[in-house]
C-alpha cells in the first residue's frame, strides 16, 4: 500500500462533518504538500455540500461512494455512535483511517474497529491532536529527561463549552463531557507517564443546563504504578469565556515541578460593541501535526503518534469514570486485549 | 527624639489625623518614621491616642492580649494589634528567649519564655495561641483555665476530640474561643462567597481550590514531622475545607491521594463532594518550588469566577543583583536580580478583621464569622481526606 504512493498526494477524503473538527482537519489537509482532499461524504446534504464547496472538493451523499472513488484515507468525524460503521466500511474497502476521539461509546465497537483495520490492513489512528502541542510535547521531553526526577502526581483539567447539538443526545455521544473531555487528557497521561491506569474514581453529575446528560465532574486516577492524578472534564466554560477551554497539567515530581497550559499562546482581543473578549491563539496548529503525522504515518506504513488501541485505552478510562459515579466507588480498570 | 510628639499642637493634629483618618495611620505612621520619630514610640503614641478616642467617642472597651509563639502567625498577629482599635498587645511569649524578645521589643511589649506572668495578670484578657498544631489543646486550655479568652490559628487541633476538649473547657471555663480560619476574612475570598450566596452565579457545579507553595519552615521543623502537623490536608487545605464549609455547607464525602518524600515535600489532591451536590477539587502541595499562591475558580449555571492570586500583584519591587566581582567574565551581564511582590490591604486586611471580629464576639456584640464548631468542620474533612488517602476508600464525612 505504501510504495504507490510515493512522490503522489496521499487521496483524504472526510466522513461527515457532524464533529466541528472535521474544518480544522479538511485546512490541514489542504495546507499538506503531500496530501489532497478528495471528496466529502455527509448524510446532511447542505452541511456537505457547504463543506464540499468551502474546500474545493466533491461532494458524495453516500459513503460507499466516496470509498469507492479511488481515496486512500478518510478522516471520520461522524457522531461518536457512528465512528465504528464508518471507520469498519473504510477497512473494508482498504481506505486508511483518522477517527475523532473517542473513538468510538462502547469497548465493544472499538475492539471491532481495531480488529478490521488490523484485518484489511490499514492504519488506524485516533484523533489526539494535543500530543502534538509544542508545549505538551516539551513536558514530555522533560519527563522523559528526568527534569522533575521521579513523577508523583499530575492535576489536569480539560475544560471546555458545553457544545450543544448530538454532544448531548446520548444514542449518539455516548455521554457528555466526562466522555468528550476525559479521553484526551487519559491519552497524555499514558503517552507521557508510559504507564496504564488502574482505577478511576469519579464525581459526575449535570448542574449547569437543564437536560439529563452530564455537564461537570471531577476525576481522580490511579496509575499502574502508583502515580495518581485528577482530571477536570466539565463543560464549564460560560458562553463568554475568552477561550473555548483548556488542556492544563501540573507534573509533580521528585524533583520539581512541570507546570504546561496547551493553548496559552494567545492575543487577547477586546472589542468595542457586544464582542466579548476572546483569546486568539497564535500558537503551532496542533490538527495540522495530527494531519501531517497521519499522512506520513500512511505513506510510510509506520505506526502513528496514537493508533487504535491508544484511542481505546483512553475510552476505557472514560468509561471507567461513568462506571465509578453510577457505583459510589472506585472502578478498577479492566483493559480488554486487542 | 521624640520631641515633636509631646508638642501639644503636634499631639492634637495627631490625634484629629487619627481620629478622621483612621484607615491612614499607618501611613501616617510611616510619615513620622520618615521624619526620625522612633518605631516604638509612634506606636505607643499612635494606640493610646487611639485608645483615647475610642473610649471618649464610643466607650468601647479595649481588650489586652497576649501572643504565645512568636513564629510567623505570631508576628502576623502582633502587626495587627499594632494597628487594632479593639485589642492591644502586652506581652509576647515565646520558649525561645530570644525570639520573644525580638518580637516584644518591636511591639514595646513585654517579652516572656513563661506564659506565668501573662496567665496570672488580671489586666490580659486573651491569649492569641499562635502555637504548633500540637501545642494548641494545652495553650487553649491553660489559658481558659485562668480565665482568659482564647483566639488560637488555624487548625484547631490534631483530633477531633481534642478539638471537642479545647471547646468544652472554654465554654466550662466561661471564655470565648476563637479560630483563626482567616481565609474567610480575604476579601477575594468573601466576594466568592457574597456571590455565590446572592445566587449571581446561579446552581454551583465545579469548584476547585488550590493551594501551592515550598514546604513550610517551622519551629524545630515540626511541619516536616506528619505525627505534629498532619501535612497538606490538615495544615494546608483546611483553608479550603472551610471555606467550602462556608459556602455550600456540609461534605457528603472525600476522596483523595497525597504523596510525600524525605526532600522533604507533600502533595496531596481531594476530590470532595458537598451534601448540596456541589463537585470540589481540592489542591494542597508543599511541593512547588515556587512563592506560596493560591487560586480558585467556581462554576454555576449563570456564571463562573475565577482567581488567581500568583496574577493579582499590585505591587513588585525588582532589585538588582550583586555587581559582577572584579575580573568576572565580561558580557555575561549580571544576570537577573529579586523580584518581590506585595498586595497590600488597609481595612480590608484579614488578619485585622479576623482579630476584630473576635474582640466583638468577646464584647458579646455579635457572633464571629467562624466558630470553633466550623473549625471542627474543616478538620474532620482534612482528616477524612488522610484517612482516604491512607486506605485508598471513599470516606463519608459526618
Amino acid at each position: 500500500m505504501t510504495a504507490e504512493h510515493q512522490g503522489n498526494e496521499l487521496r483524504i477524503g472526510v466522513i461527515s462533518f457532524a464533529h466541528m473538527h472535521a474544518h480544522s482537519y479538511a485546512r490541514a489537509v489542504c495546507a499538506l504538500p503531500d496530501a489532497k482532499l478528495v471528496g466529502v461524504a455527509d448524510e446532511d446534504e447542505n452541511r456537505g455540500r457547504a463543506a464540499a464547496e468551502q474546500y474545493g472538493t466533491r461532494y458524495f451523499s453516500d459513503v460507499d461512494q466516496l470509498l469507492g472513488s479511488g481515496v486512500d484515507a478518510v478522516i471520520v468525524c461522524s457522531e461518536n455512535a457512528r465512528h465504528k460503521e464508518h471507520v469498519v466500511m473504510a477497512a473494508r474497502s482498504d481506505v486508511h483511517v483518522l477517527c475523532e476521539k473517542p473513538i468510538a461509546v462502547t469497548v465493544s465497537d472499538g475492539v471491532e474497529m481495531i480488529e478490521a483495520c488490523r484485518v484489511a490492513g490499514v492504519s488506524l489512528a485516533t484523533a489526539f491532536p494535543v500530543r502534538h502541542v509544542p508545549a505538551i510535547m516539551r513536558a514530555k521531553q522533560m519527563v522523559d529527561e528526568g527534569k522533575v526526577g521521579e513523577v508523583l502526581a499530575v492535576k489536569a483539567t480539560n475544560h471546555g463549552r458545553m457544545p450543544g447539538g448530538w454532544f448531548i443526545k446520548r444514542e449518539l455521544s455516548g455521554g457528555g463531557a466526562v466522555i468528550d473531555h476525559t479521553v484526551h487528557v487519559a491519552d497524555l497521561l499514558r503517552w507521557i507517564l508510559k504507564d496504564e491506569f488502574k482505577s478511576v474514581y469519579a464525581e459526575i453529575d449535570t448542574r449547569f443546563h437543564d437536560f439529563d446528560i452530564d455537564d461537570c465532574g471531577t476525576l481522580a486516577f490511579e496509575m499502574e504504578k502508583g502515580i495518581f492524578a485528577t482530571l477536570d472534564p466539565s463543560w464549564s466554560r460560560p458562553r463568554n469565556y475568552p477561550t473555548w477551554g483548556d488542556v492544563a497539567m501540573e507534573i509533580i515530581g521528585t524533583d520539581g515541578v512541570i507546570s504546561v497550559d496547551a493553548f496559552s499562546q494567545h492575543l487577547v482581543e477586546i472589542g468595542d460593541s457586544q464582542r466579548p473578549v476572546r483569546y486568539r491563539g497564535w500558537g503551532d496548529s496542533s490538527d495540522l501535526a495530527l494531519v501531517a503525522d497521519f499522512v506520513s504515518a500512511v505513506r510510510e506504513g509506520s505506526r502513528p503518534a496514537a493508533d487504535g488501541v491508544d484511542g481505546l485505552r483512553a475510552l476505557e478510562v472514560a468509561l471507567a469514570a461513568y462506571e465509578s459515579a453510577s457505583c459510589g466507588d472506585v472502578a478498577v480498570l479492566n483493559r480488554v486485549d486487542c | 527624639m521624640s520631641r515633636n510628639i509631646t508638642n501639644r499642637g503636634h499631639r492634637l493634629r495627631l490625634f484629629y489625623c487619627i481620629y478622621f483618618c483612621q484607615y491612614h495611620r499607618h501611613e501616617i505612621k510611616k510619615m513620622m518614621l520618615k521624619a526620625g520619630i522612633a518605631t516604638a514610640r509612634v506606636a505607643v503614641v499612635l494606640k493610646s491616642d487611639l485608645t483615647q478616642a475610642y473610649n471618649v467617642k464610643e466607650g468601647v472597651r479595649v481588650h489586652t492580649v497576649a501572643i504565645w509563639g512568636a513564629g510567623h502567625m505570631g508576628r502576623t498577629h502582633a502587626k495587627r494589634y499594632m494597628r487594632s482599635d479593639h485589642a492591644k498587645l502586652k506581652y509576647v511569649i515565646d520558649i525561645d528567649r530570644s525570639r520573644a524578645a525580638h518580637l516584644a521589643n518591636a511591639c514595646d511589649v513585654t517579652a516572656t519564655i513563661d506564659p506565668g506572668p501573662a496567665l496570672f495578670d488580671p489586666e490580659v484578657d486573651a491569649i492569641d495561641v499562635c502555637l504548633p498544631t500540637y501545642l494548641h489543646k494545652e495553650a487553649v486550655e491553660l489559658a481558659a483555665h485562668h480565665g482568659k479568652h482564647v483566639f488560637c490559628e488555624k487548625p484547631i487541633a490534631l483530633t477531633v476530640d481534642d478539638a471537642n476538649a479545647m471547646i468544652s473547657t472554654c465554654n466550662s471555663n466561661g471564655v470565648k474561643l476563637g479560630i483563626a480560619h482567616v481565609l474567610r476574612y480575604f476579601p477575594e475570598y468573601e466576594m466568592a462567597h457574597d456571590m455565590i450566596a446572592s445566587g449571581r452565579l446561579g446552581q454551583i457545579g465545579v469548584v476547585r481550590f488550590s493551594r501551592t507553595g515550598p514546604f513550610p519552615k517551622g519551629w524545630n521543623n515540626w511541619y516536616a514531622d506528619f505525627q505534629l502537623s498532619k501535612g497538606v490536608f490538615v495544615d494546608l487545605s483546611i483553608h479550603d475545607f472551610d471555606f467550602l464549609n462556608w459556602c455550600f455547607g456540609p461534605v457528603e464525602r472525600v476522596q483523595a491521594r497525597k504523596v510525600s518524600t524525605e526532600r522533604p515535600m507533600e502533595y496531596g489532591l481531594a476530590v470532595v463532594r458537598m451534601k448540596s451536590g456541589v463537585i470540589a477539587h481540592v489542591e494542597g502541595s508543599w511541593a512547588h518550588p515556587r512563592p506560596f499562591s493560591y487560586k480558585f475558580e467556581i462554576r454555576g449555571s449563570e456564571g463562573m469566577i475565577e482567581f488567581d492570586s500568583a496574577k493579582a500583584k499590585p505591587l513588585t519591587l525588582f532589585t538588582m543583583p550583586e555587581p559582577l566581582a572584579e575580573g568576572a567574565a565580561t558580557g555575561a551581564g549580571a544576570g537577573p536580580g529579586v523580584a518581590v511582590s506585595e498586595s497590600p490591604l488597609r481595612e480590608k486586611d484579614p488578619y485585622l478583621r479576623e482579630i476584630e471580629d473576635f474582640f466583638a464576639y468577646v464584647r458579646g456584640e455579635r457572633l464571629p464569622r467562624v466558630l470553633p464548631e466550623d473549625a471542627v468542620e474543616a478538620l474532620e474533612v482534612g482528616l477524612a481526606a488522610i484517612s482516604s488517602s491512607d486506605t485508598g476508600e471513599v470516606v463519608k464525612v459526618g
